[in-house]
This record gives C-alpha cells, structure tokens and sequence, in this order.
C-alpha cells in the first residue's frame, strides 16, 4: 500500500523533545562577537558544524569563509574612481578630548585605560586596531553609537597623550549615508603612511555578502572619509599595513584578496591563487616584501612577495594545525602567531619564527602559551627593543605575553588588570611604552598601556 | 510572526522575543535537519549554531515576513557546509571509536528513509524536505533553498521520482502549493 510521502519523512524525522539551550546560544553569540573583534582566526564565524561526541567537540568551518575554488584573477583591476567621493554626511571635527583616569599601576608596569564614558555606551564598543601617529595614538573599532539601533558603526579613539582620550561621532565618520543604512560597518584595522595619512579597512556586512570599505584620514584621525573600493563580488579587507611601495590590505573575496594603493585613495585589487582568507599583513623592510598570514581551515600558509605584485607571492609552509592570526615583521626576522589543537582539545597559543620571513619554525617558547583551557593568541608585535608581545585571552580575561629576548621565555604581564570577559586585539608601540587594545565587560573598548618606570 | 509572540495573561500580545521564535522553530528545525543530514547529533549542532546566528541578527529577523524561511536557509547552508567535511568528521568518529551512524536506535525503516533521502543531491533533499516536512509553500521554499520557484518544484519532482524508486509513495496532496 502506498504511502504518502509526508507521513514517510515524518516517520523518519526524530520526535525532538528537547528545547533549545537559549542561554548557550546567546553566549556562544555574544563570544562570536568578541572573537570578530580581536580577529581571532579561530573565531565562532569558522564554526559550521560540532559534532559532540563524549563531550569532544569537532569543528567544522563556516561556508562564508570556507576553503572555496578560486580562480585567479588575470590581473589588477584599477579602481575607476579618481579619489575619494564626498560623503553624505560629511563628517567635522568633533574633539572632545577628555582626561581619563587610568587604574593604578601594576607591579609589572602597566595600567589599565576604562573610561565609560569614552570607551562605553549602549551596544558594542570594541577596539580593533591602532596605529601610533608621533605622540597620537588612533585605535579603531566598532562602536554602536555611530550606528542606528541594533547595528555596528565604525568606531574610533584618539590620544594626545597617555591619559587624554576621546572618541569620534558619527559626524567625523563618513558611514556611507542610505548605502549602508542596513549594514553593520566593522572598521578592522588601521595604518599610517609616511606622510601621515591614515587608512582603515573593514567591512560592510550586507547580509549575506560582504563590501570592503576603506576610510582615509588626512588630519591625523579627526575626520575619516569613505573612499570607493572595487571588488568582485563579496569580499572585506580584514588588515593593512604600510610598506615602502604604498599600503597594502589583505582579506578575502572569492578568496584570499590583496588590495594595493600608493595612497590610499585609488586601490587596486588582486588574488592569489589559493583558498582560505588573508587575516593579517606585515612588512619586511629589510627584504622589501610583505609577509601575509592565509588561513585554509585549521591550517595556516605565509605568503611573501612584493607589495605591488601579489600574483608573484609564494606560500611557505607552518606547522600543521596551526591557525595564524597574526604576523609581526622586525629587521632581525618575524613571528607569526596564533593557536593550534595538537590533541584536538583545548587551543594553545602558538608562536613560529622566521629570520628570513621565508622559512618558518615553532618557537620552543610556545610553551608558555599553553595551559588549561584555551590559549586564543590574536596578535603578535615586536617592539623597538626587540620584545616579542603576545596577546589575546584565554576565553575569561585577556592576556598579554611579552618575551625580551629569544633565549628568555613568555611571562604574562598585567594579569591584574584585565577583567572578566577581556580580551586584548592588537599591540602597538607609542612614545610612552606599549599600548594594548581590545574590548572587555559590556562591550566596551578597553586598553593598557605600559607606564613610563 | 503570530505564531512566535508570547500570549501575555490578559490575553494580549507582547513583542515577538527571540526565546519564543527559538523554542517554536527548534522541534522542526532539528527534525529536518536531521533528515537533511542524515544524523540527530549533527542536526542539534547545527540547529544551535543555525539560532546563534538568528540572535546575532534578531533585530532584522524578527522584522522579517518569513523568519522561518531565513532559520531554515541558515540552517541548509550550514548543513550543506558539514556535508563537504563530512570525511574529516568521520576521521573524528574514528578516533574516538565511535561507527558512523550514533542513532543506533532507530529502526530499519527509518535508516532506510534517511539514507535515502541523504542520497538526494542537495537541491532535491531540501525541495522534498521544505515542502513535504517544513510543509513550506512553494515561495517559502525557493526562499529558504535560495533557488526560483520552477527550480523548486523541478527539484522536488525529481526528488520524490528518485525516493519512489526505494519507496512505494503516493502521489502528494498539493494543498500546499501555495505559489
């Protein structure tokens, strides 16, 4: 007797009884968004599927950012615009300098920046990247004020000094007027150039596709202004840097993406001939080439090559199961640094080395960025003295590592400083020491910086 | 949206909240997912992963005319992402000593139909899905599937020739063919 097709599937579909764990959801959300802000490579956004067996979990990766077929771009495509359009809201000076008054000093020397009302407000605040400009410092990120209701703005904070800091409104950023109105806009990271123009790159996210945006600054990071970037279908710039040729951003498209501009007003687009995402780009001044970090997966390559000829970049290999978030170029060599899951359990942080930026290996002072639970290294810096600085959390608090020399392991710094839910995106250099940057608590900006002994 | 606003005491409404339009879409959500992916394990997974992503833009979703339609398409894309690592998920399963299929349970009949079901190609498995256990209309299932409405009932066609060939079915009542 023939069956109808309806009772057939729902014989087969199980009786679910089970109610959804809406707490779990909303944490594992709210974690996502940190985890986009600190760029963290092994974020919640490359979670597809975990297959829960006897408590271990299996990650799969996201289809937005998985590994898919690329084909090779045959060559730049020059963006037609002649330079930046005017913005709908034109964006004006608003300083608003305040005197934060950061926490007491910790023993290791280092003290905690938390000013709610600089670095809070309704919605997400979160810091991203910063750049250091003579004595200024510009950190940029998402801040919701600058967005309509329930969405992300760009957001960025200015210093002028260790204790003055302030925070722009959307009448100094140019967030694209009716283009974006239904778009969350991530500003990822920022650079200076050698005449002090500022670029920040992100995303516009469109729901489901993506729009890389560029911001330009000509006034040391008073007003930023919207310039027109070509891509081929979806695609977001995720980190810049300045190099001897003119900036250069990286990110993903229908693959790994470069982005070239001698000034950061006309940009040029190309691809390599890989899967995965860019996630971070350093310079090598002293082998005149940038050094890229892909991630494929759980896997990781660094691609090294001209600033201006991304099609000639060739790959060098890492460790296998290493996640790169993050790359930092010095004249003496470079680090590369991220997680990895030798036993498929909890993530460690990783750190691998170079002194050549071509050939790689895993730096034996990892083992200080191990422990119990995960280790989610996110950035990596080299300071003028030739520390190598770790940072990220540890899935409660941030945490910063800071190795003086090769031959002396990582020590945690400024544990009393970080709170619950810290977590720490990226570490620059100012005139005062360095400068950590992240998010923290309620969503809001949070940095530390180290104090003048 | 009716559906998923919570009934206040004195009869009324209030909003549309994210727990109610989450505890009313999960049955069904795991449900299909597990007919989709051929696992109830994965299909949990995935239907968590499918709501965290509704909570991250519940602002919108909930302004939208057919929510369900958007959790579902979320929830097919990501299915159809576990599909490609499959291999490197039964890797896992091995490692850890655990067979390919966990329900273990289940009778005959139901492996049968879900292996069947799970061979459909993908357009096929979630046309048959969306209309004849979503019990989605033909619009709601080109949305959700991201495919037009000819692509729909194409697929669902051949789905369901493909399905009878295992499978003694009648032909479908089309109460539901609302374009």
């Amino acid at each position: 007797m023939s069956r109808d097709v309806r009772r057939l599937l729902g014989n087969a579909a199980p009786e679910v009884r089970t109610l959804p764990d809406v707490a779990a959801i909303e944490q594992r959300a709210r974690g996502r968004r940190y985890r986009r802000i600190a760029g963290v490579a092994v974020s919640a956004s490359l979670v597809a599927a975990a297959v829960v067996v006897a408590g271990a979990a299996w990650l799969g990766q996201d289809s937005a950012n998985g590994p898919v077929a690329v084909q090779p771009v045959p060559g730049p495509t020059q963006t037609t615009s002649p330079g930046p359009r005017p913005s709908e809201t034109a964006p004006s000076p608003v300083p608003r300098p305040t005197e934060t008054a950061p926490s007491p000093a910790s023993a290791d020397g280092w003290q905690r920046v938390d000013d709610p009302a600089v670095f809070g407000g309704p919605g997400l605040q979160a810091a991203a990247g910063a750049a250091a400009v003579g004595e200024a410092v510009v950190v940029v990120g998402v801040d919701a004020a600058n967005a309509a209701d329930g969405q992300v703005g760009p957001g960025v904070w200015l210093s002028d000094g260790p204790d003055r800091w302030h925070r722009l409104d959307a009448s100094a950023i140019d967030t694209g007027g009716a283009e974006f109105e239904d778009a969350d806009l991530w500003m990822r990271d920022v650079a200076v150039g050698d005449d002090g123009t500022l670029v920040g790159v992100g995303f516009a996210n469109l729901d489901p596709d993506e729009q890389p945006l560029v911001w330009r600054s000509d006034d040391g990071g008073q007003t930023w202004s919207l310039v027109p970037v070509e891509a081929s279908g979806s695609a977001a710039m995720e980190a810049v840097t300045w190099t001897d040729h003119g900036f250069v951003a990286v990110g993903r498209a229908a693959g790994p993406a470069v982005w070239t501009s001698t000034n950061g007003a006309q940009w040029t687009q190309h691809s390599l001939p890989a899967e995965g995402q860019l996630v971070d780009v350093a310079w090598d001044a002293g082998h005149d080439r940038v050094v890229a970090a892909l991630v494929i997966g759980d896997s990781s390559q660094l691609w090294t090559g001209q600033p201006d000829q991304p099609s000639e970049w060739s790959p060098a290999e890492l460790p296998p199961e290493v996640e790169v978030a993050s790359v930092a170029m010095s004249s003496s060599g470079g680090y590369a640094a991220g997680v990895t899951r030798p036993d498929g359990a909890d993530y460690d942080g990783i750190l691998v080395a170079s002194s050549d930026g071509l050939s790689w290996q895993a730096d034996p002072r990892s083992e200080a960025l191990g422990g119990r639970g995960d280790q989610l290294v996110g950035t990596v810096f080299i300071s003028s003295d030739g520390r190598a600085v770790v940072a990220g959390d540890d899935d409660r608090t941030g945490r910063i590592w800071i190795s003086p020399n090769p031959d002396t392991h990582f020590e945690s710094v400024a544990e009393p400083l970080f709170p619950a839910e810290s977590r720490v995106s990226t570490v620059i250099e100012g005139t005062h020491g360095l400068i950590a940057v992240g998010a923290a608590g309620a969503d809001d900006v949070m940095i530390w910086q180290e104090v003048n002994q | 949206m009716e559906e998923f606003r919570r009934h206040a005491p004195d009869g009324g409404e209030t909003a549309v909240d994210f727990e109610a339009f989450a505890y009313d879409q999960h049955p069904r959500l795991v449900a299909s997912l597990t007919l989709y992916c051929g696992d109830r394990w994965v299909a949990e997974e995935l239907a968590q992963e499918a709501l965290v992503r509704v909570w991250e833009r519940w602002d919108r979703v909930a302004a939208m005319v057919a929510p369900r339609s958007w959790l579902h398409r979320v929830s097919i894309n990501l299915a159809n992402s576990w599909w490609r690592r499959r291999q490197a998920e039964r890797r896992a399963y091995r490692r850890i000593g655990v067979g390919d299929d966990p329900n273990e349970a289940d009778s005959a009949e139901v492996h049968a139909v879900r292996a069947a079901v799970s061979r459909l190609p993908a357009s096929q498995r979630g046309a048959v899905i969306c209309r004849y256990f979503l019990e989605f209309s033909v619009a709601e299932t080109a949305e959700a599937l991201n495919l037009t409405p000819g692509s729909v009932k194409s697929a669902t066609h051949r789905g369901l020739a493909t399905l009878r060939e295992q499978f003694d079915l009648s032909d479908p009542e089309e109460a539901h063919d609302v374009p």
